[in-house]
């Protein structure tokens, strides 16, 4: 908390918090499919190739930046968020998705939180892009090889311990949750629009299950795309408010909107959406505080 | 959760050895204020602790050395301003009006005659209020600020140090003359040298407690402290360096015309202490021009960045230490919005808006917000926007 961090050590130690998730999709989509002999030894390290595709992906936009703006590349890539933003997207798109269309996606969303004025969190918006795409080729899906070719049924410790159907690195709620715990010792993670937008999920879906009675509503609560969104994309350091009302503000409302769109159209995609629209109105969270009274602490008796 | 940073373990700690007296300065400066009426005219031979001028509150200025005064010039302050200073030439001869014999026990003052002494010294509490009119509101209890926010500034440690009767028995006095029931000496936990020294002598004192403060930053600043210890309106926190004056001035029964300056930094070798007269000029010291081409000055506080900008600095009561460190070369990047220049702010202002006036009014200027901020933006420079 004390130490003087730089654009640097933010990004590597997100970086080096984000390694568990592409070991463990790594485990999941390749090597238990491997053992089923459904894929090659290759395809085994595909998260891997697309998490390392994505950091060079990243250098190379910030060598062509540097090079028209004539600046040393070392300097900018000191402080380049790209590698986060890449990094982050190879592990919210499926693994089994179209190499051409990953790298395609990848460079307009690097493009994109490159450029200053475009105000969208670049990672909800890839994923937006990702659903338009992909419904257009007719490749929407999350399953990868064998959880195309069976019926599965997954109990609430497969859900937590990641064998869920999801994105690429999204799946488990347990790494999730460690990476949610040593983040919140550090002074750059705004830690408040996570818990913020978690509990307003989870105090909604509790809503929504006492109303109508169904349980199978606790899904929308467990499903590791919540717990990633929250945790990682809705807080992304650059993309969200600063301030104390700001930041809570943000993590309720992008809650709020993720569950209607989650409940009524589209479960996974829905705090995506959610955040790429609130993320557009950061300004005026933080705007919000100086609206609101404000609580004193009386120190003179 | 704890919102106090200490940032003391990222810095390079350089300690002096010992105290270096520099006090043959051929030219003495001292700012004058702009309600001052100068009591000589140039030309005049001083003797030393002579007041040869007096603001419009009976405030006055002492000449620390004998010598001719002779006249105005403008001399550039710690704020990189020229202001109006009283020019001295030394004689060397240290002659001062007749010598008064010291006072054995300090506690024997009348009351008038100390609240006469403070007013004089125009020694201040609590943020800028006069100690002889806050202190005649039968106080509860005073704090004597001996914390530094400069990781390098050791003025107020060998202060302590070299001092420390003096120091104890004035507190002492005030408690007695005052009746307060104690008072507490406020030391940062790091200072184990001070701590295990008056440790021993605190028995014979019992009525000074020794409270050690965490080293946070900015924990000196009066807003910080008293968020931190829980003040109250009866609470005066009186800084190290006002006891000092004051105990010198009702023992020795003269006014001190000396000050200490610490002179250090990582790139410092040897970090010295100098005992200077007030109003020495910088460049008697260091080669100032000579410095300023390889390294940067930082008046006071490293983190402030208040950087030495003129040829030459007038060492007078609001600088207390010079802080030299290689040249900052990295540009600032554009702001990332992470909030972690707010969530650091220790007065829980938003720095993002110090171009309000209001909220600038309330900055501290502690310059925390732009040390943590991971863009190196210097937001606490930020000027205030002139609205109509």
């Amino acid at each position: 908390m004390n130490k003087k961090v730089t654009n640097k050590d933010i990004v590597l130690n997100y970086l080096f918090l984000l390694i568990p998730l592409v070991l463990f999709s790594c485990y999941k989509n390749g090597y238990l499919l491997y053992n089923k002999n459904l894929v090659t030894l290759l395809y085994v390290f595909k998260p891997l190739i697309m998490f390392v595709t994505s950091l060079i992906l990243a250098f190379l936009i910030e060598l062509i930046y540097s090079n028209i703006q004539k600046v040393s590349i070392l300097k900018t890539m000191a402080n380049s968020y790209l590698p986060l933003y890449g990094a982050l997207f190879s592990l919210i798109v499926p693994v089994n998705i179209h190499p051409l269309l990953y790298i395609f996606l990848l460079i307009i969303i690097l493009i994109i939180s490159k450029l200053e004025f475009i105000k969208i969190n670049p990672l909800a918006f890839g994923r937006i892009l990702f659903i338009i795409t992909s419904f257009i080729i007719g490749t929407y899906t999350y399953l990868n090889v064998y959880e195309e070719n069976v019926l599965v049924s997954y109990d609430l410790w497969d859900i937590l311990l990641g064998k869920s159907i999801g994105a690429s690195g999204a799946t488990s709620i347990f790494i999730l949750t460690i990476i949610f715990f040593i983040l919140i010792t550090k002074n750059y993670y705004k830690k408040e629009i996570a818990l913020s937008s978690f509990i307003t999920f989870f105090l909604l879906d509790i809503t929504l299950i006492i109303i109508t009675k169904d349980l199978t509503k606790i899904n929308l609560l467990i499903d590791s795309e919540i717990v990633f969104a929250s945790i990682l994309i809705i807080p992304l350091l650059t993309k969200s408010p600063y301030t104390k009302i700001g930041k809570l503000s943000y993590g309720i409302i992008t809650s709020i909107i993720g569950f209607i769109i989650s409940s009524l159209f589209l479960p996974k995609e829905g705090i995506y959406i959610a955040c790429a629209i609130s993320s557009l109105f950061i300004k005026y969270f933080d705007i919000l505080e100086d609206k609101l009274p404000k609580r004193r602490l009386k120190l003179c008796k | 959760m704890n919102k106090y940073i200490n940032i003391s373990k990222n810095f390079l700690k350089k300690r002096p050895q010992d105290i270096t007296l520099k006090l043959d300065s051929e030219f003495i400066y001292l700012p004058l204020s702009t309600t001052s009426k100068i009591l000589f005219n140039p030309g005049k031979v001083l003797k030393k602790e002579t007041i040869i001028a007096m603001n419009s509150t009976n405030i006055p200025l002492i000449t620390p050395v004998s010598g001719v005064f002779l006249g105005i010039k403008e001399m550039p302050n710690y704020e990189n301003k020229n202001i109006k200073t009283l020019v001295i030439k030394n004689n060397y001869k240290e002659e001062t009006n007749k010598k008064i014999a010291s006072k054995r026990n300090l506690s024997k003052y009348s009351k008038e005659v100390i609240l006469l002494i403070i007013q004089r010294l125009n020694i201040k509490t609590n943020k800028d209020k006069n100690l002889f009119q806050e202190i005649d509101r039968e106080p509860k209890k005073i704090y004597i600020n001996a914390l530094c926010d400069e990781v390098n500034n050791y003025n107020n440690e060998f202060r302590l140090l070299h001092n420390k009767d003096l120091i104890l028995e004035t507190i002492s006095a005030l408690n007695t003359i005052f009746n307060l029931e104690e008072s507490d000496l406020l030391i940062k936990d790091t200072s184990s040298e001070v701590i295990s020294v008056y440790k021993e002598f605190l028995g014979s004192f019992p009525n000074i407690n020794l409270h050690l403060i965490k080293d946070v930053y900015p924990i000196s600043r009066y807003e910080v402290l008293s968020k931190y210890l829980l003040l109250n309106n009866k609470d005066l926190v009186i800084n190290l360096e006002d006891i000092y004056k004051l105990g010198y001035a009702l023992k020795r029964q003269r006014f001190v015309t000396e000050k200490l300056l610490t002179i250090s930094g990582p790139v410092v070798l040897d970090p010295h202490i100098y005992e200077l007269k007030i109003g020495t000029k910088l460049s008697e010291i260091l080669n100032i021009n000579e410095i300023k081409e390889k390294y940067d000055i930082w008046i006071n506080n490293y983190l402030e960045q208040n950087k030495l900008l003129m040829d030459d600095l007038i060492i007078d009561d609001n600088v207390n230490a010079l802080i030299i460190t290689d040249k900052n070369l990295s540009l600032p990047k554009p702001c990332n919005n992470c909030g972690i220049c707010y969530t650091s702010c220790p007065i829980g202002l938003n720095p993002k808006k110090l171009d309000q006036k209001e909220i600038n009014e309330k900055c501290l200027k502690c310059g925390l917000c732009s040390y943590m901020c991971p863009c190196n933006i210097l937001i606490h420079k930020k000027e205030v926007e002139i609205h109509e």
